[in-house]
């Protein structure tokens, strides 16, 4: 019998030696993919879960310390506003009752109010009947000397609040001839014309001496504003402009929430001069007395939200180019 | 002889410094302020006081009277001249260098 061995199987080629132990790897390898792939993304959820949960504990410690701040900040509003209701109440009583009081004790409550509300209160009548009542006493000079001191300081303080926000101009008024002096100095005109330009408005200012009053240093003034853009709108207003017109308080009203103000800065009755400045600002600067009206506040809103829309739009199509 | 001389000297003095006469501003062109140390000269009659501009073109200066008087400035080998005002009190001067017809004028601003 002749035994038949089985055919020598053949020789395996790389490939298939390859297959055999790349079988067991490559199921090695997919659990292994599996697991990082699962690793990765439980990860990146719990970090992104953790950004999110410290966005969101940021957004509530934001808004609980807006609030906080917000309630602060009223509180604070309104213990002060009661504290100037009642030291606004106890100084006015002491002009308006009928206890005897001293011209001292007046002229230092006036100070007092001055200092404390001069962006509120017109407080010119109070100045004048001061004034008044001072011409009486042997101590006239140094009375008026303080009264002129505290204006002055509170209409440069306004000043320099008003001249960062809008356009000035000065100006030297000859009170005798009732004219002004021209800018260069040539010579002297009966009014003086300027044009000045405030948040896109151009408008003219022509002022003009009408009459002054030397014993209680004021100036009749009148001042003609006409606006150059489309059809003329002429505006003007006479007024007697002392040491006690305040520029946030005492002022010309505009269209388009602006402002006219004229200041004096100097009188000099023995050279007949006095020397002056015309302010043209924006009506948040002007005192807190006035409210704006409320067309021009609606006007202003639109205009934001017009502008918002517009540069949305175009940020929008510049993202999309 | 020299006490009274000396005492009116003083007093002289002490009225020219305690007096308020003073102008003050600032002197540009073109918006910008001119060199530093710029002179400026102010003539009231026979009182005069002499300035120089700072690095922001701000000036200041006292005499001790009040009234009309002659500010003036060389520039550019010119002198340019403005009649001012000089009051008891402090007054501003904004002063601008302008171009006008070829040649450079003193204004107030």
């Amino acid at each position: 019998m002749e035994d038949r061995a089985a055919p020598p199987s053949p020789p395996r080629d790389a490939w298939e030696k390859a297959d055999i132990i790349l079988k067991p790897v490559g199921g090695l390898l997919t659990a292994l993919a599996v697991a990082i792939l699962g690793f990765w993304t439980s990860s990146y959820l719990r970090e992104r879960e953790a950004r999110e949960s410290t966005l969101r504990e940021r957004m509530q410690t934001a808004e609980t310390n807006a609030r906080l701040y917000s309630e602060l900040t009223s509180k604070r509003e309104e213990a002060e506003s009661a504290l100037r209701k009642d030291m606004f109440t106890s100084i006015i009583n002491s002009f308006l009752g009928r206890g005897p009081q001293s011209l001292e004790q007046k002229v230092l409550n006036l100070e007092l109010l001055v200092y404390n509300f001069h962006e509120s209160l017109n407080l010119k009548p109070l100045f004048l009947h001061l004034e008044r009542e001072t011409r009486q006493s042997p101590e006239r000079e140094a009375y008026r000397a303080r009264l002129n001191r505290v204006a002055e300081e509170v209409t440069k303080k306004q000043m320099l609040v008003i001249g960062e926000g809008g356009v000035t101009f000065d100006a030297t008024a000859n009170l005798k001839s009732l004219s002004f002096a021209s800018p260069e100095g040539s010579g002297e005109a009966p009014s003086l014309s300027r044009d000045l330009e405030l948040g896109g408005i151009r408008r003219n200012f022509k002022v003009e001496v009408l009459d002054s009053d030397p014993e209680s240093a004021q100036v009749q003034l009148r001042v003609t504003v006409r606006n150059g853009a489309g059809p003329v709108e002429t505006t003007s207003a006479e007024f007697w402009l002392g040491y006690f017109d305040f520029p946030m308080i005492d002022n010309v009203r505009l269209p388009d929430d602006q402002r006219l103000a004229v200041v004096l800065n100097n009188f000099d009755a023995r050279h007949s001069s006095a020397d002056l400045t015309v302010a043209y600002f924006p009506g948040k600067y002007a005192g807190l007395r006035e409210k704006p009206y409320y067309d021009e506040v609606l006007a202003k809103l639109l205009a934001a939200n017009r502008a918002a829309t517009v540069a949305e739009a175009e940020a929008k199509g510049s993202a999309k180019k | 002889m020299g006490k009274p001389l000396l005492i009116g000297v003083f007093g002289v003095c002490l009225a020219a410094a305690a007096s308020g006469a003073e102008i003050h501003g600032t002197l540009s062109q073109n918006g910008k302020p001119v060199s530093r140390d710029t002179a400026l000269r102010l003539e009231c009659g026979e009182v005069s006081a002499t300035a120089q501009t700072d690095e922001h073109g701000s000036y200041s200066l006292r005499v001790a009277t009040t009234g009309e008087c002659r500010l003036s400035l060389s520039y550019g080998g010119s002198n340019l001249t403005l009649p001012v005002t000089v009051y008891d009190k402090p007054s501003k001067y904004d002063l601008v260098l302008v171009e006008e017809g070829g040649k450079v004028v003193l204004r107030r601003k």
